[in-house]
């Protein structure tokens, strides 16, 4: 009993933390990777 | 260029920095891995062109779209023939004319394993034409050796003639897309000049598998508006790439159209090296 409600608030914890953090997006700077195929990619 | 114009309008939609992070090397595929092993959480994004497509077949490796959520088309060009400003061929029937008179002679400049190389192999194929493919490491060098007539035909998207084209030492003879359009100087297209070939290199936006429905919604959401900012349309038009906004199911078929043409090609001209996923 007592492991089971250690769980459910945790769960609920972490589940409400999913749901802010992408409710709440972006919260910090982001960074956008641009694959190349090598060194002296085309400038487009 | 397109990923750094897209990139500092997102910015300004997102109202967070984006930081556009280029990765070199195994034909793109070293940085789109680096994407799909980042956390799913919408801060690593991936700006993917069509090499991302064609990587799945034309490279011996694991890397594959379905470890991608696509978040929507930003931009879409067809591919272009030029050739230099000298050269006697004054349209894109004239060039394969002459080309069919010198089976095995004429040289085209492409850039192997990259959809420059699909493009080259599809329009000799449509053309019915025996030409000698020349490897270039990218397509700008590519085009400053059409202009020094050192290759006779480069295929590439029209935005990496743009230049050369405005400083009249190569010409675009014709775009593979459905109609002629005014931001590729009203060049006219394959099918008029009797090739019958459609194909294009496109640019979209990527995020790890798993990223929470929410957040690609907002990114998405950011991309609209940032890829309707008239001064992004106005840069892209300057640089000849067009602005193409496509999200959730429309692009989501415009990727497996894309994916479907390019297999095909790259099948049909035995080009497949990596194993199907």
């Amino acid at each position: 009993m007592k492991f089971s409600l250690g769980l459910i608030p945790l769960a609920a914890l972490i589940a409400g933390s999913l749901t802010a953090s992408a409710q709440d997006y972006p919260t910090k700077p982001i960074t956008m990777i641009v694959p190349l195929r090598r060194e002296a990619e085309p400038m487009w | 260029m397109v990923g750094r114009i897209v990139a500092q309008h997102l910015q300004n939609a997102l109202g967070k920095p984006v930081a556009v992070v280029n990765k070199p090397g195994a034909s793109s595929v070293l940085g789109a891995n680096e994407v799909a092993e980042a956390r799913p959480d919408g801060y690593t994004l991936g700006f993917f062109s069509t090499s991302a497509v064609t990587a799945q077949y034309t490279v011996p490796t694991p890397m594959s779209l379905k470890n991608f959520e696509l978040v929507a088309i930003v931009n879409a060009d067809p591919a272009a023939i030029a050739v230099s400003e000298a050269s006697p061929s004054k349209s894109l029937k004239d060039l394969v004319a002459a080309a069919r008179k010198a089976p095995g002679q004429m040289r085209i400049g492409m850039i192997p394993g990259a959809s420059a190389q699909i493009f080259a192999a599809g329009f000799a194929r449509a053309a019915g034409l025996d030409l000698i493919n020349v490897p270039f490491k990218g397509d700008i060098d590519g085009a400053i050796a059409l202009a020094g007539e050192h290759i006779e035909i480069h295929v590439a998207v029209p935005v990496s003639y743009k230049s050369l084209v405005d400083s009249k030492k190569i010409r675009i003879l014709a775009v593979a897309s459905e109609a002629r359009s005014p931001l590729y100087g009203n060049a006219p297209t394959f099918r008029e000049n009797g090739v019958d070939l459609v194909i294009g290199a496109f640019h979209g936006v990527f995020v790890p598998k798993g990223t929470p429905p929410e957040v690609i919604k907002k990114l998405a959401d950011a991309l609209q508006v940032a890829t309707q900012a008239p001064e992004l349309v106005q840069r892209m038009n300057d640089v000849g790439a067009a602005v193409l906004y496509l999200r959730d199911d429309a692009a989501k078929s415009f990727l497996s159209k894309q994916d479907d043409t390019y297999r095909e090609v790259i099948e049909a001209l035995g080009l497949r090296i990596s194993p199907a996923h």
